[in-house]
């Protein structure tokens, strides 16, 4: 960790990691930036004065400490409204959604200077019906990326190595869950979260999984890989054969996970998966707030589209914004890293100002990089293509109605 | 130090398209009653009705000087006190006119009580010249607990709009309990008064109770850590408050006293605060919202000047499950019986005493109903000596003959007096 204090962008006074206001000046602090100094990634976090309530339009600086707007009282947070990642190739894009009040999903990418092929990415889906599921899964992401990271970057290691090197990274993601602070006296139990993450360096891909997350591998002919499978009822329905994966996806407790992160886990242990990307194509992690509206792979394949045409970046974007449109029930996160691919830049401009921070760089540098954005509308990203996400998301309306997302098997 | 802690029940699930939502809040506080914490923060004044009715019969007035003198012996070391002597003018028997407020010593209160052994009865009553003299008194003093105590057994003899417009004056600027001595008063001129004051009204029905009532109130009014405490409600945007109403220990209605702090915010002033609990009822008009969403209807805080010592949430969630919106919140129906309790008991007294005995009998019928559901065994033995009971459930009951007018005025004045929910301790204390 970098450090748990920074100033305040507005009047110097100290303020930590995990505050949301100053206690000093009430101006509203911008995300901590400890994830990027840590991982040398570039965030672009809308300001929390940019961000507009979803219910009245009044500024993310209106809403309160414990959640609420400040003005029309709707349940509300802007943390993590809309949050994207870049470095180098790689790109992470998180988002409220529509229906839920905060985003309790996370994510982190990293990629390796100087070796196009190494990159590592992290997506993590908090359990709602926890207690502070927003910290556990930016706890369990902070904790999990170095550890990919310096593995990838580390030449002494062999890619067979990458195994024991996510099961490393899973068991830092599990001690961070855990240790998020917790009341015993709660209703709902301690802080708990998905976890999904790749390693990838030269033509070999490691995937790590507990709960519900999901990881493809997209190659550019169009053939599409879930990587593993859900840790989930639904999933265990489909695989016993009992019923199809649309029947298993409208029933009752199609969101319920059965295995997860987090001081409660009875079992942290990943599915660890090994692939040999043989060419071009895509390694992407999905929150189920996307493929909520796109469960069958194939579907999801196609929504994506023929590759090498956007940086991973627009294409994160893109998957979000689909995924609001059809409804947005969910928090929605996507990760993107292109392997073997020749991409252009990103499309449309980073919002606000962006920066790219060494690992030694103070992280009060990161908080000044979280000014204000420009005026354009960040949330929308290129629409190219949602005509046909419209057609998809028709067909799975059910969907929409599971809103009891990332239950806890009792 | 004294800590507040605030709880509020309320079913916040909302049927779709409905827009009211109701809370009980609950403020206790602990831990600031001790001997020390009130003295030289405390200021108390004593009103004495010395007009001419006192002398009869003349007992009145020489209770009068001796409870005066009990509560002089109760006065703690360092608090500063007045005694005023009222008639159709005001007079202040102890200290020296001039000299404000004395400080509580063994001096000043033996120099008090010899002041209070020479009180005559004689002249008016005009109750609007007693309250600007405590006022003037208490201008003089910087003590953040300011009681009065006021003890009358008359009639105001002025113009109803003298009081008003005195009481408009002194709101804020000190608290009244109020007493009255025998059943030549008015109960709802002394109610006006209490209320106003945030202050207390009962019956002294014999004037040898004087004595232990005075002494009673000192230690009460001596007994407060906290001196200006009030609650702050937010509303959103679109939302409004429909009444903010202290339900226990005795109802009354502070929708009126709403002081705006700024556009979504009003604040409800509720005087000094001793180690007690107290519970408001708070209603609110919210906009209706889709199934689903979940709001904040009120944030509730209870603050000790410019400091905030405890914080309550009033939520709202819109649901289909009817079920879950058809409850209703225990807490809410109890304080909503509670004060239907108390309008029934005034409504069914002002009938009698208007010659309808028609209505008396329905509402105080009524009123016995609502008081044996509760469980407020005070209320109905009060009931009792002015209805005869023939079925508590049903609220069957028939006035009585020859109603004692003490027994009336006690039934009038404690009207209000609620039990707390679950019979906790503390509404109800006699």
């Amino acid at each position: 960790v970098v450090s748990d204090v920074t100033p305040c962008p507005s009047c110097g006074e100290e303020v930590t990691d995990r505050d949301r206001f100053c206690e000093a000046c009430g101006a509203s602090l911008p995300l901590a930036a400890t994830s990027v100094a840590e991982t040398g990634a570039t965030v672009t976090v809308r300001a929390v004065d940019a961000q507009t309530c979803p219910n009245c339009d009044a500024s993310g600086s209106d809403a309160t400490e414990d959640g609420y707007c400040g003005l029309c009282g709707r349940r509300w947070s802007p943390v993590r409204e809309h949050d994207e990642w870049v470095d180098g190739p790689v790109a992470g894009v998180t988002d409220r959604g529509i229906d839920h009040w905060r985003n309790e999903d996370a994510v982190g990418v990293s990629a390796v200077d100087g070796d196009p092929s190494g990159f590592a990415l992290v997506v993590c889906d908090g359990v709602s019906a926890s207690q502070e599921p927003q910290v556990v899964a930016q706890a369990a992401v902070d904790a999990a990326l170095p550890v990919l990271r310096d593995a990838i970057a580390d030449e002494s290691l062999e890619d067979t190595d990458f195994e024991a090197v996510m099961v490393d990274a899973t068991a830092a993601a599990q001690k961070a869950a855990a240790d998020v602070p917790a009341d015993p006296d709660m209703d709902v139990g301690p802080g708990a979260c998905t976890f999904v993450a790749v390693v990838v360096r030269g033509d070999v891909a490691v995937y790590g999984s507990v709960g519900d997350s999901r990881a493809y591998w997209i190659d550019d002919d169009g053939g599409v890989t879930q990587v593993g499978n859900d840790d989930s009822l639904a999933a265990e329905l489909v695989a016993s054969g009992r019923v199809t994966l649309e029947q298993a996806m409208a029933g009752p407790g199609a969101h319920t996970i059965t295995k997860w992160l987090g001081a409660d886990s009875p079992d942290p242990s990943p599915q660890v998966t090994r692939l040999e990307l043989g060419g071009p194509g895509v390694v992407m992690l999905a929150s189920d707030g996307l493929w909520n509206y796109a469960p069958d792979p194939e579907a999801l394949a196609a929504l994506v589209g023929s590759l090498g045409q956007e940086a991973a970046l627009d294409l994160a974007r893109r998957l979000v914004a689909f995924a609001e449109e059809s409804g947005g029930a969910d928090n929605i996160t996507v990760a993107v890293g292109p392997h073997d691919l020749d991409l252009p830049a990103p499309a449309s401009p980073v919002i606000g100002t962006e920066s790219v921070l060494g690992p030694d760089e103070p992280a009060a540098a990161a908080a000044s990089a979280l000014d204000p954005p420009a005026a354009d509308d960040p949330g929308a990203g290129p629409d190219r293509d949602l005509a046909a996400a419209d057609d998809l998301a028709d067909s799975d309306a059910d969907a929409d109605d599971d809103s009891d997302d990332g239950e806890k098997e009792p | 130090m004294t800590e507040f802690s605030m709880e509020v029940f309320q079913n916040e699930y909302l049927a779709p398209g409905a827009t009211t939502m109701d809370a009980i809040v609950t403020v206790t506080a602990r831990g600031g009653s001790t001997v020390d914490s009130a003295a030289g923060n405390a200021a108390v004044v004593l009103i004495i009705d010395t007009s001419g009715s006192m002398s009869a019969p003349s007992t009145r007035i020489r209770a009068a000087r001796h409870a005066a003198a009990e509560a002089i012996d109760a006065i703690r070391d360092g608090v500063q006190f007045a005694v005023v002597a009222g008639t159709d003018t005001a007079s202040t028997v102890f200290p020296a006119w001039g000299s404000g407020l004395a400080i509580a010593d063994a001096s000043t209160r033996g120099q008090a009580k010899e002041a209070v052994k020479h009180l005559q009865a004689g002249g008016g009553t005009a109750m609007s010249m007693w309250l600007a003299r405590a006022a003037e008194l208490f201008g003089s003093s910087r003590a953040g607990i300011r009681q009065a105590i006021l003890v009358t057994d008359g009639e105001n003899r002025e113009d109803p709009w003298l009081l008003d417009d005195a009481l408009r004056r002194c709101m804020g600027r000190f608290q009244a309990d109020c007493r009255g001595v025998g059943t030549d008063w008015i109960v709802s001129e002394l109610r006006k008064i209490a209320s106003a004051l945030l202050g207390t009204v009962d019956i002294i029905p014999q004037p040898e109770q004087m004595e232990a009532e005075f002494r009673v109130l000192m230690e009460a009014a001596m007994g407060r850590g906290i001196g200006g405490a009030a609650l702050r409600v937010w509303c959103p945007q679109g939302a409004r408050v429909n009444f903010v109403r202290q339900v226990a220990p005795h109802v009354e209605d502070l929708t009126g006293r709403a002081q705006q702090v700024n556009p979504l915010t009003r604040q409800y002033p509720l005087g000094a605060w001793g180690d007690e609990a107290r519970d408001y009822h708070v209603c609110i008009s919210v906009p209706a919202n889709n199934v689903g969403v979940e709001m904040l209807a009120a944030r509730v805080n209870l603050m000790t000047g410019d400091q905030n010592s405890g914080q309550a949430l009033v939520k709202a969630v819109w649901t289909s499950d009817e079920a879950a919106s058809a409850r209703i919140s225990p807490e809410v129906a109890h304080y909503t019986g509670q004060a239907e309790l108390a309008a029934n008991i005034q409504e069914g007294l002002d009938a009698l005493k208007a010659g309808d005995e028609r209505t008396a009998t329905v509402k105080l019928g009524r009123a016995t109903q609502l008081a044996a559901q509760s469980g407020h065994d005070s209320t109905i033995r009060l009931l009792k000596k002015v209805v005869d009971v023939e079925d508590e459930a049903t609220g069957t009951v028939r006035i009585r003959k020859n109603i004692d007018k003490a027994d009336e005025m006690a039934l009038d004045t404690r009207s209000t007096r609620t039990v707390r929910v679950g019979n906790k301790s503390g509404g109800d204390a006699e």
